[in-house]
């Protein structure tokens, strides 16, 4: 085979890549993000008194989901990442920000019993649900722009949460912020897998090399 | 006081070339990385990464380590204590030059 090498990337994309390779890895937050989608859809179904067969289908979708990701979904990422780029052990890694919504958003629910107050109560959840995505921003400009979509769905999201006055709306609120917030961590875990897949092309020789030291 | 030109001298050349300092920088940033990973960052050649790495390691900047994933084997590149310190002395390096250049004024043409 004809070995052929390419330029060698940005230092600073080099580092950012290397640090945040589990982040990065856009069909992690895509496999989370959809599950955000589900519940979401199931609660507004709920809410929406939809008990028929559709709900039925949404349940059945949600317990399929989930035995996925558990069983199957989370080995199979890592492994077809640790074969497509390769193994990166990380100095630290915590949980996804799909993950993070859902505990922010579950957990926010509470101040409406625990009369937080409204600025309060939106404030919180601006720092809750758009925090994160915002500091992915900052943290790697220019090369994650595309979190502006979560960040700016995690404000609106906050906002909207100002005109929720009882748990009932809460129940509303919590349901279609985890479809919107999730159909935006969607794209923006596609963006992430493709500026992987930009910066960790596979060179002519990585298809043969296996242990070449 | 050094001239930008003798802090240029005075850079570590095994860190400054460009492919070894992006496999330095690159471990800088984690536990360690496998040949696969630095091999897609970097865009080298197998030939040339294994040379690079021979080098780092042979300056005692890289450790490397064999291991096995199944049956599959795994070579991991991993930054010793002298290599962290090495980078950081060489972008201290970088630096000073970049501060002494500051004070020269490009040359006028007509």
């Amino acid at each position: 085979m004809n070995e052929t090498e390419r330029p060698l990337p940005d230092i600073a994309l080099v580092h950012l890549v290397v640090s945040h390779y589990r982040e990065l890895q856009g069909l992690r937050t895509m496999a989370d993000a959809g599950g955000m989608v589900v519940i979401g859809a199931g609660l507004c179904l709920l809410r929406f008194n939809v008990t028929g067969l559709l709900f039925a289908v949404d349940l059945a979708v949600l317990c399929a989901y989930g035995w996925l990701w558990w069983k199957w979904t989370q080995h199979s990422i890592t492994a077809y990442y640790a074969n497509r780029f390769g193994r990166v052990a990380a100095k630290t890694w915590g949980p996804s920000v799909p993950i993070t919504t859902v505990i922010a958003i579950e957990f926010g629910q509470s101040f409406i019993n625990w009369h937080v107050g409204t600025t309060a109560s939106v404030l919180l959840f601006v720092v809750m649900l758009a925090g994160r995505p915002a500091w992915t921003v900052v943290r790697d400009w220019p090369h994650r722009l595309h979190w502006l979509l979560p960040t700016v769905a995690g404000i609106v999201a906050a906002l909207s949460f100002a005109d929720v006055v009882s748990r009932e709306q809460a129940g509303l609120w919590w349901g279609q912020f985890d479809v919107v917030l999730g159909a935006t961590l969607l794209v923006a875990g596609w963006f992430d897998h493709l500026l992987l897949c930009k910066t960790l092309k596979p060179s002519d020789a990585t298809a043969e090399a296996t242990d070449n030291l | 006081m050094n001239t930008p030109f003798e802090h240029l001298q005075s850079l570590n050349r095994l860190v400054h070339e460009p492919a070894r300092l992006a496999i330095l920088v690159a471990l800088s940033a984690c536990e360690k990385a496998d040949f696969i990973f630095l091999l897609n960052l970097t865009g080298l050649t197998k030939g040339n990464l294994s040379s690079h790495l021979s080098k780092l390691e042979q300056a005692g900047l890289v450790e490397i380590e064999k291991t096995y994933e199944g049956r599959m084997p795994i070579t991991y590149a991993k930054l010793t204590l002298e290599g962290k310190e090495a980078l950081k002395e060489y972008w201290k390096s970088v630096d000073k030059v970049r501060a002494g250049i500051k004070h020269l004024k490009p040359l006028r043409t007509t």
